[in-house]
């Protein structure tokens, strides 16, 4: 705990941002690592016998969440009504008194004062009484321990596990099998390997994100430059964060899609139809957008573009993506001082000047934000490419994601290779953090 | 380049929804205001805060539209054009220095944007620095400069484009004292220098006589005297004024003109030929002359002795404020410990108010 | 007084008369002579003009510009609304209507009609999302002010090293979880049923993180003061602090609440199709069944096949709670995601 104590981020991290946040947390592997240690027994256990200890703890857990309104009822009923003197009642609310009053003066003064009277059995029940705050974060310790420490321990122990069979448990050894065949797209299940779904994400990520955002920057400062109207475009603009990205992914598909009958009527797509109204298409020829193999009586759908399915979902991430960095970049706008317009102004900047020389340099900290941020959620992206391409994501998961390559593999069973999958993904999202963190302070900062 | 304002107002709308539906309610900051201003002088606005001297530069600037009235640059009507294209400088009072680049970018933005060759635009910029002295400091960033330095390279940026009028609005404020005195004269400097007509606003009155040409006196957006500091303070228009100029402060009584003679109290001070009517009467604190059978009679509360003079702190039933201050010359004896001490008043340092309109009268 | 003509290729073309201020250098200070030209004069009309024009160009510019681009923000929902409404042979026909010919309101019907084999429909899905959502959102919320609550308030130890824990967590893809979650509640036998659905999901550290936060912007002066006024802890933590972060608890609740509405892979991974969510109701196919096209092309095509205009019908069911959601707590959730910048 001292080594905690030392890292801790108690006094800087008022007004941390997300970013920084992501920062204070790389710099606490070691606190991690401790903590998690604390379940190192379960760790070592074979898996079969693991698989029971998990059932008997869910079952407390399912009991804890049955009874979990009653017992904080109690709970805070003996903490804090006053007339009913029991020993909790009081422990409990010398301990937030203690707590909650910042300054600790009058906490100080009283320990001062009585120190001296205790004896070690009081003074070990003085110490239990002001770690009353656990009983508050209890709920939340024990969830966190299950649902998201012990899985991530979990993951660097399976990944290497060799033929693990999450139905009997049992594994061949461990060894780095796993990441090679999943690096080396030997996984014997065909389909998109690891390495065709990292270079999918980074097409979509590194082409989409800075587009989106170099968007949603001109958007925001054309928004922010006009009085009529602004509400309503501002609401316009943010309708597209609040939909369910496979639905909306179902309706971009439509406009791409080719769908066809028998008889005489077939449907290109809006957009095959808006690039033939404007001459960009030849006649009668068609693209292919979503790449399906062509249900056999559609006989329009001609030409085959490979990196035309891209751009279908580089459309839709840079659609998506907009709303969110609008409304960050559009409040980011409304903060910069006034007087640096005014300034430029006197000064017989241009517009353009003005929104290059300006207003981006003012907002690069919520830039480089959204940017990297939008890196991350890029990295992590799946149920778009589900929406527009279906659960196979395109054929044979050919547009699958790293995301979409892990749960294709748990649906499989073959967990060993979600694993690797998932600590590839881990990595690179932490060698993106680092690269960050890097360009980021050597930026000088005004 | 002459300025001409006529008849310039500019009313703020109300925040009041319903007010400003009905176009009322608003705030008047400047109320028909009409000033000349001789080109190449230093014109300085001054007043408290809130009496619309800054909202009269902004006007000039352009960054602020009038309600009513015109400006003219030299015989040229202004009043609509937009700042970038008037073709002035404007000192912040903030200064509003681009952060993001070196004090030489900021200073060659102006230059950058009128499509100047960059390396004109570089001359011009070191040129303009050795003129207000910063030429050492190019490469930095504001965020790396005193406040004094930044207040310079503020001056240069407004300066380098060549402006036809050169505006500072409280361009002291920020500093401290010191470097208040020392920048007060650099400015001064540099406008008798580029001879650039400049309009400085501040609500500090030593500031602005030590340096203006010309000063304009305002009051709730209303201008009260414009003239020479020295003649300002020598012949106040009213009673604002001259409360508002000198330090210490003018020294303010409850009198009355009776028969010829102005009393204060029971104890007649001056003559006069005014008729007779209820006035304030109004004393600098260098108008006083001790003197042991002296007119006025005040109760002696302490007295400073400040070396060149003695300052003394003295009260009297008729003043309108608690104390006042009478600075008399350090050789001047005063008889120790008295209680009360006699003076007589110089006529010249002698001003008399209407009671009502807190006009002068003399 | 020397003319010269400074020729500036950019909108500010001013003809300047410069006048060329020789300046009397004092030793001392300037060991210089400088020189400022001083311009006196300018075109005022040519200025204003150009200044007109300019204005209302970027006006129209800027207007013109921002229409497009809401025109394209909003194109996918009204041909999203649009395809619901018509029929199947519109909606297919080689020139796409941009208004329905007839209105197809049976799409509708015909959709809430559908089960699958396992005889889930969509009442039976929606009533699963819905007490998910309850559930999750309040115990979620719950839990998220305890806390909060205790991470800004209260002193024990290990509340620096817990927290930094917890916000380390935030640097890990949620895929980590999901895996061994799969394995744990499998082994726990939760498949087809709420607990599944609620518990893994009860803590959100970010939303923790952004409620500690706002809990200890709160001046420590008014739990002095709150104590001074006899009001006790708990009291204190509902009277006071609760109220002073109430918009921070809506947005949470409201992000919370539409997370639930936007699952789609943890059902999809973890329960048998009989038990779903109401994203995942979206991705089934829906087909006709020979009701509303029975026969009409002289083929079985609409019987077998999923039907786009009926798959739009479901995408608008889904949308509109999020859009009426969004209509009546606009502020919260704009306020909530420019804070939290998670989706949902």
């Amino acid at each position: 705990m001292a080594k905690t104590k030392k890292t801790s981020v108690e006094p800087s991290e008022e007004k941390v941002t997300l970013e920084e946040a992501a920062i204070v947390a790389e710099e606490m592997p070691v606190t991690a690592a401790d903590e998690v240690a604390e379940q190192p027994a379960a760790a070592e256990e074979t898996a079969a016998s693991f698989g029971d200890k998990v059932k008997a703890f869910g079952g407390k857990i399912k009991e804890f969440f049955v009874g979990v309104g009653v017992k904080t009822k109690d709970f805070f009923g003996n903490l804090f009504k006053k007339d009913k003197k029991t020993k909790e009642e009081k422990l409990g609310e010398m301990a937030v008194v203690a707590a909650a009053s910042d300054g600790q003066i009058e906490t100080v003064v009283a320990t001062s004062l009585l120190e001296s009277k205790l004896s070690a059995k009081e003074k070990f029940g003085r110490f239990c009484r002001s770690q009353s705050g656990w009983l508050f974060v209890l709920p939340a310790v024990i969830l966190m321990a299950v649902f998201t420490f012990w899985p991530i321990l979990s993951a660097f122990i399976n990944a290497f596990k060799q033929n693990y069979s999450t139905l009997t448990g049992k594994y061949d050894g461990w060894g780095f099998e796993n990441f090679i065949r999943v690096l080396k797209g030997d996984t014997g299940t065909g389909g998109a390997t690891f390495i065709q779904c990292l270079v999918n994400t980074m097409v979509f990520t590194f082409i989409s994100v800075p587009l989106s955002t170099l968007l949603a920057l001109l958007i925001s400062v054309a928004l922010n430059s006009i009085k009529p109207l602004q509400k309503a475009y501002q609401t316009i603009y943010f309708l597209p964060y609040l939909t369910n990205s496979l639905a909306m992914g179902a309706v971009f598909a439509t406009f791409f899609a080719v769908i066809g009958t028998t008889k005489n009527t077939e449907n290109v797509g809006i957009v095959n139809q808006v690039l033939q109204g404007l001459g960009l298409l030849p006649n009668e020829t068609f693209i292919n957008w979503l790449g399906t193999s062509s249900p056999k009586w559609v006989i329009s759908a001609n030409l085959t573009i490979p990196w035309a399915k891209y751009i279908v979902v580089i459309i839709y991430e840079v659609w998506s993506g907009l709303p969110f960095k609008i409304l960050i970049l559009f409040s980011a706008l409304q903060s910069v001082n006034k007087q640096y317009y005014d300034a430029a102004k006197i000064d017989g900047a241009s517009k353009n000047t003005v929104l290059w020389k300006i207003t981006t340099p003012m907002i690069s900290p919520m830039i480089s934000y959204l940017l990297v941020t939008g890196i991350m959620g890029g990295m992590k992206q799946y149920s778009a490419i589900v929406g527009l391409f279906g659960e196979q994501m395109g054929i044979d998961y050919d547009m699958g994601t790293m995301v979409g390559y892990i749960y294709r593999y748990i649906e499989d069973g073959h967990m060993g290779y979600a694993f690797a999958g998932s600590l590839i993904l881990f990595a690179i999202i932490m060698i993106i953090t680092a690269i960050n963190r890097r360009i980021s302070s050597k930026k000088v900062s005004y | 380049m002459k300025i001409t304002i006529q008849n310039l107002t500019k009313t703020f709308p109300s925040r009041n929804k319903k007010e400003k539906k009905e176009n009322k309610g608003g705030v008047t900051a400047v109320n028909d205001m009409c000033i000349e201003i001789p080109s190449g002088k230093l014109v300085g606005l001054l007043g408290p805060s809130g009496c619309g001297k800054s909202t009269t530069l902004f006007m000039l600037s352009g960054l602020e539209q009038p309600t009513s009235g015109k400006i003219f640059f030299d015989d040229q009507d202004v009043t609509t054009l937009a700042a970038e294209r008037r073709g002035i400088g404007l000192v912040f009072q903030n200064y509003a220095l681009y952060p993001h680049m070196t004090v030489e970018q900021n200073i060659m933005f102006p230059l950058v944007n009128m499509r100047i060759p960059k390396a004109e635009a570089q001359a011009r910029a070191l040129d303009t620095a050795r003129l207000v002295q910063i030429e050492d400091l190019m490469a930095r960033k504001p965020s790396e400069l005193s406040g004094g330095q930044q207040q310079r390279v503020a001056i240069a940026r407004a300066l380098v484009k060549m402006p036809n009028v050169l505006l500072l609005d409280e361009p002291l404020s920020n500093l401290d004292a010191r470097l208040r005195l020392q920048t007060r004269e650099e400015i001064k400097r540099i406008q008798r220098e580029t001879g650039i007509t400049t309009v400085f606003v501040t609500h500090d009155q030593e500031e602005a006589m030590s340096i203006c040409d010309t000063m304009v006196v305002m009051k709730l957006g209303v201008v009260q005297q414009i003239g020479a500091p020295q003649d300002i303070y020598d012949d106040p228009a009213n009673l604002f004024v001259a409360n508002f100029l000198g330090t210490p402060p003018i020294n303010i009584f409850k009198g009355e003109i009776r028969k010829g003679k102005v009393y204060i109290g029971k104890e007649a001070v001056a003559t006069t030929e005014i008729a007779d009517q209820p006035v304030y009467v109004g004393i600098r604190p260098e108008g006083f002359i001790y003197d042991a059978k002296g007119a006025l009679t005040l109760e002696t509360d302490h007295i400073e002795v400040m070396g060149r003079d003695k300052s003394i702190v003295s009260r009297h039933e008729s003043s309108t404020k608690p104390t006042i201050r009478s600075i008399v010359d350090s050789d001047v004896a005063l008889p120790k410990g008295a209680a009360k001490l006699t003076f007589n008043v110089k006529p010249n340092k002698l001003f008399l108010f209407n009671a009502e309109t807190e006009e002068r009268l003399i | 007084m020397a003319k010269k003509k400074t020729e500036t290729t950019n909108n500010l073309e001013v003809e300047q008369i410069i006048t060329e201020m020789p300046v009397e250098a004092s030793a001392t200070e300037m060991p210089k002579t400088v020189t400022l030209d001083v311009s006196t004069d300018f075109d005022v009309e040519r200025q204003r003009k150009k200044q007109r024009a300019a204005k209302i160009t970027q006006n129209v510019f800027v207007y013109i510009f921002l229409t497009i681009c809401a025109v394209l923000a909003f194109l996918p929902f009204y041909w999203m609304v649009i395809s619901s409404l018509k029929t199947e042979p519109e909606y297919r026909q080689s020139n796409p209507t941009f208004f329905p010919h007839t209105f197809q309101w049976k799409n509708y019907p015909a959709v809430l009609a559908q089960s699958d084999n396992n005889g889930s429909n969509f009442w039976q899905i929606l009533l699963n999302t819905l007490v998910v959502g309850f559930f999750s959102t309040t115990i979620g919320v719950f839990v998220t002010v305890l806390t909060a609550y205790a991470l800004a308030r209260m002193n024990f130890k290990g509340k620096n090293a817990l927290f930094a824990l917890m916000l380390a967590t935030m640097m890990i893809p949620g895929e980590m979880y999901t895996l061994t979650n799969y394995l744990t509640v499998s082994a726990m036998d939760w498949q087809d049923t709420f607990t599944v659905m609620i518990v893994p999901f009860l803590v959100s550290v970010y939303y923790i993180y952004l409620l500690r936060n706002n809990f200890m912007q709160i001046p420590n002066s008014l739990y002095q003061a709150a104590k001074v006024d006899g009001l006790s802890d708990f009291g204190y933590l509902v009277k006071v602090m609760i109220p002073l972060t109430a918009p921070t608890l809506v947005s949470i609740t409201l992000l919370k609440f539409i997370g639930t509405w936007n699952s789609y892979i943890w059902p999809r991974l973890i329960n048998t199709s009989s038990w779903q969510m109401i994203t995942n109701w979206v991705t089934r196919g829906f087909s006709d069944k020979d009701i509303m096209y029975p026969n009409k092309f002289g083929d079985s095509i609409y019987s077998s096949e999923s039907l786009t205009t009926l798959k739009m019908a479901a995408v608008c069911m889904v949308s509109l709670p999020l859009f009426i959601l969004f209509i009546f707590c606009r502020k919260y959730i704009m306020r909530g995601v420019s804070k939290s910048g998670t989706k949902g």
